[in-house]
């Protein structure tokens, strides 16, 4: 062998296996009927988008972890679950908004979520609850409220981050009182592909965060009105 | 003999795919020292710091706590006959570090969470060595009776989330050993590395990743061991690592030359 040539191998192939860390994130979706036709279309079409994106990301898919709850009515599409695994509902528009019931039980699958994490030790990004919707909520005033106060608690103890999206006719002036933390962000026209293809790398490029501090978003120019 | 030819040493911190995806630069550096004491005796300073990616100038915050470290106690070695450290003396280089700090982000108008850093350090003489920790990665320290991880790297509630040394309570998260025996080997990462360097279910060292690479360190000739620096690059850097961790990675190993093992 020609020693001067040989190429000095320095390195490991033994790796520990250890879990991998989670990015937990909740859609909550509104397929009331107003949401028919074009605008549940584009939605499916960018929710294939944001799954299809992640998938593409070796990481992304181990790490991010997707829950989906549509309303109108209240549907758990789908539960907590890595993207690798995550099967594309078919979403259809019917029925009233009862969004802050699709709050409370989004946010409950989402506790549930966390509590799994710890119980396995699991280390977790703080989870992103983004809610699209077109119009205004039509639960009980009493639903509304506890929604209210569930999505504020939440952010005040850094438990989660909730962005409001409206589409359409939505009513902001609705969405920025569930949230005043966070103003809600209008929806350009039925741009559900570019939110979703933003979502997908916000996702993937989380990174180290310090305690106490909101997460790092890129801008959400493409898809928002700002 | 100079005290450089002690131990044979490699490292290396390199940038993580995620942080070349949003264009940020390496945040993660490393330091390592020979320092004689007075009585002429040899230590090996080891530090590890990784700024926080979340801050703006972590980088500049991780390089400033390696260096006033570094020369706070090479200060203390120099003037001491028989070196002791204690828990009180690494908060005061701290202590030094933030003033540093303090006083760059006062000129820059920044805010001192901008140089946000972890820090960790090894200090090994003949016959003792001190370790400290201020937020993740860690110390893997072998001598002829024990092997073992120093401190569990200190996280937050959230992944990625940890200690830094710009925190108002640092305090509270310094980590500190004194042991009076002697070590012959020292491994030492930042958090990039640490699902693939230690078990986190037992808490323990995952002594495969290393066992390869100490093998050809302790195998190599003086001479030969700095040309591992650019295979051990291109080790952090290769595919097996990287689909791994998207994080910006140290890991610096040094074995004994004489009367190891």
């Amino acid at each position: 062998m020609d020693d001067k040539h040989e190429m000095i191998v320095f390195g490991t192939q033994n790796f520990a296996e250890n879990p991998d860390q989670r990015c937990p994130c909740l859609l909550l979706l509104d397929t009331s009927s107003s949401m028919a036709g074009e605008p549940i279309h584009q939605l499916n079409e960018g929710l294939r988008i944001f799954i299809e994106e992640l998938k593409s990301d070796s990481m992304a898919m181990k790490r991010v972890d997707i829950a989906i709850v549509s309303f109108g009515p209240v549907n758990i599409r789908g539960d907590f679950t890595e993207a690798t695994n995550f099967v594309l509902p078919q979403l259809e528009a019917n029925g009233d908004t009862p969004m802050g019931s699709a709050i409370v039980q989004g946010l409950e699958l989402l506790r549930r979520r966390k509590d799994q994490y710890r119980e396995n030790g699991i280390k977790y990004f703080r989870p992103w609850v983004f809610l699209l919707t077109d119009g205004s909520p039509t639960d009980g005033k009493e639903i509304w409220t506890n929604a209210t106060n569930l999505v504020e608690s939440g952010e005040d103890s850094n438990a989660f981050s909730f962005f409001s999206v409206g589409v359409g006719n939505a009513n902001m002036s609705i969405l920025a009182s569930l949230n005043r933390r966070r103003e809600p962000l209008r929806l350009q026209g039925l741009s559900f592909r570019q939110l979703f293809i933003w979502l997908s790398g916000s996702l993937r490029s989380v990174s180290r965060s310090v305690p106490g501090t909101v997460v790092p978003l890129e801008s959400p120019k493409g898809w928002a009105q700002i | 003999m100079g005290t450089d030819l002690m131990w044979k040493i490699v490292n290396k911190s390199v940038i993580g795919t995620s942080h070349q995806v949003v264009g940020a630069g390496l945040q993660d550096c490393n330091l390592v020292a020979h320092i004689s004491d007075r009585s002429g005796s040899p230590w090996l300073c080891c530090l590890i710091a990784d700024g926080a990616g979340s801050s703006r100038h972590g980088d500049i915050g991780a390089e400033t706590a390696l260096y006033r470290m570094r020369d706070y106690v090479g200060d203390y070695l120099k003037r001491t006959e028989k070196p002791v450290f204690t828990k009180d003396q690494i908060l005061e280089g701290i202590q030094l570090v933030r003033a540093e700090l303090t006083e760059t982000a006062r000129v820059s108008k920044h805010s001192l969470r901008e140089y946000a850093t972890t820090l960790a350090g090894a200090f090994i003489g003949d016959r003792a060595a001190c370790f400290f920790q201020v937020g993740d990665g860690a110390t893997i320290a072998t001598s002829r009776a024990v092997s073992g991880i120093v401190f569990w790297p200190e996280e937050g509630d959230f992944a990625n989330s940890t200690y830094f040394i710009t925190d108002s309570d640092f305090e509270a998260h310094v980590q500190f050993c004194y042991a009076t025996c002697r070590f012959d080997e020292l491994a030492m990462f930042t958090d990039g590395l640490q699902r693939l360097a230690l078990v986190y279910e037992s808490r323990t060292v995952f002594l495969p990743f290393f066992e390869p690479m100490m093998a050809a360190l302790r195998k190599v000739s003086t001479a030969e061991a700095t040309k591992l620096n650019e295979p051990l690059e291109t080790f952090l850097s290769s595919s097996a690592v990287t689909a791994r961790t998207d994080d910006d990675k140290t890991l610096v190993l040094a074995t004994r030359i004489h009367d190891s093992f």
